[in-house]
Parts: structure tokens; sequence; C-alpha cells
């Protein structure tokens, strides 16, 4: 089974992310993404129609990421496992125009993107035209579209997921409206392609994997299902995130600096003959020092040098 | 997809619960003893489900810790995930920002002493 | 030859009025009563062996095929050209595809990889320091993998992950590699990830969505897919 997952820790500039991502680690997550929510990647102007002029540019934050410290993630040590810090971008999708902001770099540099639909023309875009990773809505509020299963299907087939917000479910005035919603997103993916997370404003708003995953239970979803809405359906929305940054999902291409070294050993077998090649060409040293068959994990095995690199 | 048949059903389920307050060290505005604890778990069922929801899930509180505000709570089988999800879904305890944890849930009494993943047999 | 009588039925005279012209219309005497003419018939169109049998069939009234009908043979193209493709069958027999064992090792293959490496460097104008330009990053799918020293980085069979060596061959579900044991090993590339480097860029390529001939991938157009997941 795939790890726990919360793919919603909203970073708010007057709480500490980090109590929040402490209260995760301890209740057993092993990947949270970072969450920055802006409302308007475009700037209205004093008519009311959106315009984007280089001088009125919304500043995007930058990705975040916590600092932890050895300590910080101990209990997580313990069961062998560390968290996986992700950055998502959030923001309500109430123009076509802001798709193509949403294609700049600044925009493009953080792991997941999610927007919030705020009509059914815009929803249907959502779920087939544009690369984003997660559809969210304002769950606490009445829904003003229909969520039609044709646009719904597509967006399975192409990868993208549904989230449900349940911190929304903590107050009384909007509590009969998130289960509302819940039971509508439910009944119209049929259980795929949902994620469940906690939209956490502070540590506090953080429940435990479990708990969750007796929510899924509660709006409906089965047991595997509701199991997986917070663990193998937010790998395959990180997994879908990922492919968005290679080419045509069939390649990937990484400078060399950036290949972690537990994953240099993919690479061991190009390097060797690089540098025979590179070396002395003519004697058969070369190949009598030729090292044996290479294993899965051997950070120990030498390496040699590639010039230049 | 795959269904869970349990084949030896047990009438009731057991719950180790904790109340996770927001700023421990601060006090209370009224202490939380059993029969505290009791309404908090009362009003979180019928916040969730109503009066009448709430009325039908019977639950008892079979011991109270008041040092770390943990409990083991008693409901029928078939009224699990209602008790449970009123008890995710509460976020405040008289104005005070809090979370009820569940550490264990088991159809057995017996089953909350001790953990089988960690448990070693000797 | 004996010349048909004057009343046979089979034989009519010319009529009047074409024999009073027979001079002006330049007839041949023989033509008049028909049995000349007849004979010369025969001789002009029927082989020589058979003239006899002709000849007796005609004065018994009877029907005698006397040539046998060949039919014409249709020209084909391919015998034309002098030479024709085999067909599948043929080239299974052959056994073209399969790679002896007996005969590959790891060092005779290796020329076939510093080929490739020039290959690669003309073909995606690699420089270590620079990312690689986002047209060159194309070019990889449709590029040629003879030759590339592949390691299969993450696999669902746990027994191929570290598998490394040189392309001999590659075809639509999987890759033949030589590995340095001198080894050949049949890699289906639906189950795999491969990873290669290449001046100071590292190169990963999701099998699941390469399972095309090489000859296919060049005219392919590729398609974002949902997930790399394996």
């Amino acid at each position: 089974m795939a790890a726990f997952s919360d793919l919603n820790i909203l970073h708010m500039e007057n709480v500490s992310t980090k109590e929040k991502l402490l209260m995760a680690i301890k209740l057993g997550y092993e990947v949270v993404a970072i969450n920055n929510y802006v409302e308007n990647v475009l700037v209205k102007d004093d008519k009311g129609k959106s315009k984007k002029e280089p001088s009125k540019v919304v500043e995007i934050p930058a990705p975040v990421k916590v600092h932890l410290t050895e300590r910080d993630i101990g209990d997580l040590k313990v069961k062998g496992a560390s968290l996986k810090q992700l950055s998502r971008f959030t923001t309500v999708l109430s123009d076509p125009g802001q798709w193509r902001r949403m294609q700049e770099d600044d925009i493009q540099a953080y792991d997941l993107l999610a927007v919030q639909p705020t009509t059914e023309k815009l929803f249907h875009m959502a779920c087939t035209a544009i690369e984003i990773d997660i559809i969210t809505f304002n769950i606490g509020d009445k829904l003003t579209y229909y969520l039609k299963p044709a646009p719904v299907s597509k967006a399975i087939e192409r990868g993208v997921h549904f989230e449900i917000v349940y911190s929304e479910g903590f107050h009384s005035s909007s509590r009969r409206t998130f289960i509302a919603n819940a039971l509508r997103i439910m009944h119209v993916t049929h259980g795929k392609n949902v994620i469940i997370s906690s939209g956490a404003r502070e540590a506090m708003d953080v429940r435990g994997p479990y708990d969750v995953a007796n929510l899924g239970l509660l709006i409906g979803l089965q047991e595997p299902q509701s199991k997986d809405a917070i663990s193998t359906n937010s790998r395959a929305c990180v997994l879908h995130a990922n492919t968005r940054h290679s080419v045509k999902s069939v390649i990937s291409v990484r400078s060399s600096s950036e290949l972690k070294a537990e994953d240099q050993w993919t690479v061991e077998a190009c390097r060797k003959e690089a540098s025979e090649e590179s070396g002395d060409d003519s004697s058969e040293s070369a190949a009598e020092e030729a090292d044996s068959s290479f294993d899965a994990a051997r950070p120990e095995s030498k390496r040699r040098r590639m010039d230049g690199v | 997809m795959y269904e869970r048949r349990v084949i030896t059903k047990s009438e009731f389920h057991y719950m180790r619960v904790s109340l996770d307050v927001q700023n421990p060290a601060k006090a209370l505005p009224v202490e939380l003893t059993n029969v505290y604890f009791k309404q908090a778990v009362t009003a979180a069922l019928t916040r969730l489900f109503g009066d009448i929801g709430g009325a039908m899930v019977a639950v008892d509180v079979l011991k109270y810790n008041e040092g770390d505000r943990s409990a083991i709570l008693r409901v029928h089988s078939h009224n699990l995930v209602k008790l449970w999800s009123a008890l995710t879904l509460t976020d405040r305890y008289m104005s005070r920002k809090c979370a009820f944890r569940v550490h264990q849930v088991s159809p057995y009494l017996m089953g909350l002493a001790v953990n089988s993943r960690e448990y070693e047999h000797t | 030859m004996s010349t048909p009588t004057q009343d046979s039925a089979v034989y009519s005279e010319l009529p009047a009025g074409v024999k009073r012209q027979a001079t002006q219309l330049k007839l041949a005497d023989d033509v008049r009563d028909g049995s000349a003419y007849l004979s010369s018939f025969l001789r002009r169109h029927v082989a020589p062996r058979n003239l006899a049998t002709a000849a007796a069939a005609n004065d018994a009234h009877q029907v005698v095929l006397l040539d046998t009908v060949v039919p014409k043979k249709r020209p084909s193209s391919l015998q034309k050209k002098g030479r024709r493709q085999l067909n599948a069958r043929e080239r299974r027999g052959v056994d073209c595809f399969a790679a002896s064992t007996a005969r590959q090792t790891y060092r005779t293959h290796v020329p076939l990889h510093t080929l490739w490496r020039g290959y690669m460097r003309s073909l995606l104008q690699l420089e270590p320091s620079r990312a690689l330009a986002a047209d060159a990053q194309h070019r990889l799918l449709k590029a040629d993998y003879h030759g590339c020293v592949l390691t299969v980085a993450r696999s669902r069979c746990p027994s191929l992950v570290g598998v490394a060596g040189i392309v001999l061959q590659e075809t639509r579900c999987t890759w033949r590699l030589v590995t340095r044991e001198d080894r050949l090993v049949t890699v289906p590339k639906a189950t795999c990830v491969f990873t290669f480097e290449l001046e100071g860029h590292v190169v990963t390529l999701y099998g699941k969505h390469f399972v095309h001939r090489p000859a296919d991938r060049c005219s392919k157009k590729f398609k974002s897919k949902a997930t790399i997941d394996l």
C-alpha cells in the first residue's frame, strides 16, 4: 500500500507551517504537499475586466519547503520512512485566460497544480483540456454548477484527481453542504480518482489517516476506496504531476548533478563505458579491469568520474 | 474491488480515544471529568446526525483517564462508522480548538491491550 | 487428301453472280470449288503432325481438337525483377532475428556504442553545462538506440532491476542487450524504466509508453499519457 498523504496543508503567512508538518508527522503521514493558495493570478483593472500587464502582474510566491531536523522526523525514521514535502499551487479558475498565465515558469515550478472552477464551462475545461493535477471545490458552499459524468470520466482517464477537503466539515454552518457536495463528488466519480485532504489552516485541523479513511466510508466510498483516497490515489496524483515534467510522458531528462546518491548506480554502466572510451583504447587492460555484474543497490561500488562532469 | 467479510462478528466495537486540545498547558474553562467527556462525545454525535440520529447511537465510556484525557468507548458495531466520523469532525470543545485522536479500534476489548504488529511472542 | 464431293452439305458453292465476276474479283481458280481452298487453309493453320488427322476428321465430319490450349501466362512483376522478398514464414526460417549467443560478446559491440555516442552528440548538440533544448528532447523520442548502454532502473519484475548492457536489437516490445558477462538478455519494455547518461544528462525512458517498433517510432506522434507509473 502506498504511504499516507495529505496533499493540502495550507501555507499561511501568520501561522507556522512547520507546526502543521510536525502534527502530520506525529499522526503518521509520509507525504505532504504545502499549498500556496492565490485567488486570482490575473489582475483585474477598475472596470472589472481581467487584464495582464507587465507592471501589474500578480506576484506568485515561490514554492515553500520547510526545513526539518532529524529529531523532527524521528517518528518516521523509526518506521524506516521519511517525510516527502511537495509544493502545490491552487487558484480559483474564474476566467479562461488564467490558464495561459498558469503556464508560466513561476507557477510551473510547483510540483502540483490545482484549480477550483467556478462555472460549468470552466469545470469542463479543467477536466478535459488543461494540464493540471487536482480539481478542487469550495466544498463548504453550495456548488453553482452540475458535475456531469462525461467531463468527469474524461478527467479520470487523463489522471486528474478530485479533492475533498474535510476541514470544511468542522464548522456547523458548512457541514451540511460539505456532506452534500462530498456525496455528489463521490456519486459522479464512483469513488475513482478521489483524494481527501485536510486543507489545514492550523495544526489542530489535521486528522489521522485512519480517521480520514473513515470519513470516506461516511460519504459512501467502499472500504478499499476510502483507504486509497489518502494513499494510492494521492500517489497516482503525484506521479501524474511528474509526468507533466517529462517529454510526452515517455522520456524525462535531468542534469547529472541532480541525480541523488542512491540513484547513481542507474548510470554506472554508461559511465564505465564512457571512461573506458576516453581512457586508453589500445590496451586490453581496461577490459580486464571491468567489474562484474551490476546489482540493484550498490552505493559502495567503484564509480569512475566522467571527463568534464 | 474487494470486499471484506468478517466471519466472527462481535456485537460491539471498542475504541481507545483521547481528546487533544490546543495549548494543553492552558487550563480548560471546565475541567474534563468523565461526565463531561461523555457529554462531549454525545454532543459530537448530535452535531453531526441531529437530535434523533445522535440519540440512536448508544455510546458507553468504559474507562476514562483524566490525566491524559483518554478513554475506552464501546459502541454497537453497526454504529462504529457514525461514532468515528462524529469524533473526527469535532473541532471544538467549549470554544477551545481540539481534536479527538482515535488510537485503537477493535471488535474485542482484549484487542486494545496489545498492538499485534509490534507484539513479540516470547 | 481426298476432295469433298460436289454435293457435300458442308461446303456450298459460291453464288452464281460472284462466279461470273471471278476474273474481275481476281479470285483464284481453286476458290470456286472450295476443296483447294480447304487444303491450303489446313496447311496454313494446322501443324504438320496433325495434318493427316485433320484431313481424316474433315472427311468424317468430326470435330477434333488438334492443339491443346495453353493458358497465357500472366507476367509476374516479381519474376520480372529477378528477386523477391521473403515472406514471414521464410524469414523465420532464415532466423535473421535470432542472435546467436555464442557469437555475442560485450567487447565486440563496444565500437557500436562509440558510434552511437557520436550519433547522439550530433543529433542532440549536447553540452554538459547547458540543459537539453526542448526540440532536442523531442528528437530523443525518435532516436535510434542501437548501441546505447541501457540500465533497467526500475521494473515490475525484481530480477530485471540492475540489468545493463549494450542494445543489440530493438523490437516492438523488447530490447535485446548484451551484458558485460556476454549474456544476451531480452528485456520487456512495458514493465521497465530505463536510464542512460549522455554528456552530463541523465535520460530516463518510461518503457510503458515506448512499446513501438523503431521504424514506427520515427513517424509516430506521441501523446501525453496519464501517468508514468510502472
